[in-house]
């Protein structure tokens, strides 16, 4: 545990959020001149802005770590959602939904069919 | 012009650090500055000897203590390269005789807990990943796992770069809620508080 976790100190959530905008920022290929400058001005201008940043740049840079796990890393959400990736996609799926969907209501119209049996036997007799 | 060259020439008190002069210093300085980087180290290396060049400085001037912040800035990031570039020539040194990579060679240096240590904090961060809302995961998976561009993602998702970004200040801000979260209940735990 670090001195800030101990003593229960934290930076105000309102520059965390100033920091990890800049980081997001920042992560771009392409940053504009302004903007690197006015990152420095903020980062200078408050001690817990350089903590604030000093600690979610540090999560920035650990969440690559997901490379080395990316065997536990939920895509599902990523295969999903739209149809542009298909990767990862079983390619059985469809038939699959086929099968769930056709057998219940072959089952059922095959009950219906044996329900009527009986009378039309009857009849017929 | 003439109001740039009287920020470079002028002395400072503390007083007289305001964000219009830091913008004022940074805007005329950037391109002494850069040039003289650029000869040392690339260019990301360079924005990163840069940043905390101008850092230093403006510290330093806040404190009273660079009566000529322009010198000042120079001599400091010409330092803070050349280390970076020593620092590179012993890691180079260093990779050249292991047989592994460069982190197997950092791994090699820890004690065994520590390796533990960081491997279970590291699968706490896969989690706190995973437990993003939908739209945000996908983004800090693209970027993360897919090494994919703001550009590419925003495309793919038919977002702009702009939504990009803040998926992932909000990733940030929520993964290290989880981490607080989890480790407040770790320790809690291990108190038998819980």
């Amino acid at each position: 545990m670090s001195m800030e976790e101990w003593t229960g100190f934290s930076v105000p959530e309102p520059i965390l959020e100033e920091a990890s905008q800049w980081i997001a920022k920042l992560d771009a290929k392409h940053v504009s001149e302004q903007d690197r400058i006015a990152f420095t001005v903020w980062l200078a201008s408050d001690p817990l802005h350089q903590t604030g940043y000093g600690e979610l740049s540090d999560l920035w840079a650990r969440s690559s770590v997901i490379k080395n796990f990316s065997h536990l890393v939920d895509e599902s959400n990523v295969t999903r959602l739209d149809g542009l990736i298909q990767r990862n996609e079983p390619i059985n799926t469809s038939m699959v939904q086929i099968e769930t969907s056709i057998w219940p209501r072959f089952v059922a119209l095959s009950l219906i069919v044996i329900g009527f049996l009986p009378p039309i036997v009857t009849t017929l007799l | 012009m003439h109001k740039n060259k009287n920020v470079i020439n002028s002395s400072f008190t503390s007083a007289s650090l305001s964000n219009n002069w830091m913008v004022d210093f940074m805007t005329t300085t950037r391109p002494i500055l850069f040039s003289t980087l650029l000869k040392l180290v690339d260019r990301d290396e360079a924005e990163e000897v840069a940043q905390e060049a101008y850092l230093k400085v403006f510290i330093a001037v806040k404190a009273g203590k660079a009566d000529k912040p322009a010198a000042f800035l120079i001599k400091v990031a010409k330092n803070l390269a050349v280390s970076r570039l020593r620092h590179k020539k012993v890691e180079a040194n260093h990779v050249c005789d292991s047989f592994g990579n460069q982190d197997n060679q950092q791994n090699l240096q820890k004690k065994p807990e520590e390796i533990i240590d960081q491997a279970a904090e590291n699968k706490i961060l896969v989690h706190a990943i995973n437990q993003l809302p939908p739209a945000c995961r996908k983004v800090f998976i693209y970027r993360k796992l897919e090494d994919k561009s703001h550009v590419e993602i925003a495309k793919i998702m038919q977002i702009s770069t702009k939504t990009v970004e803040s998926h992932l200040s909000k990733g940030m801000l929520l993964c290290r809620k989880y981490l607080l979260e989890n480790k407040i209940m770790q320790a809690h735990s291990e108190k038998g508080f819980g």
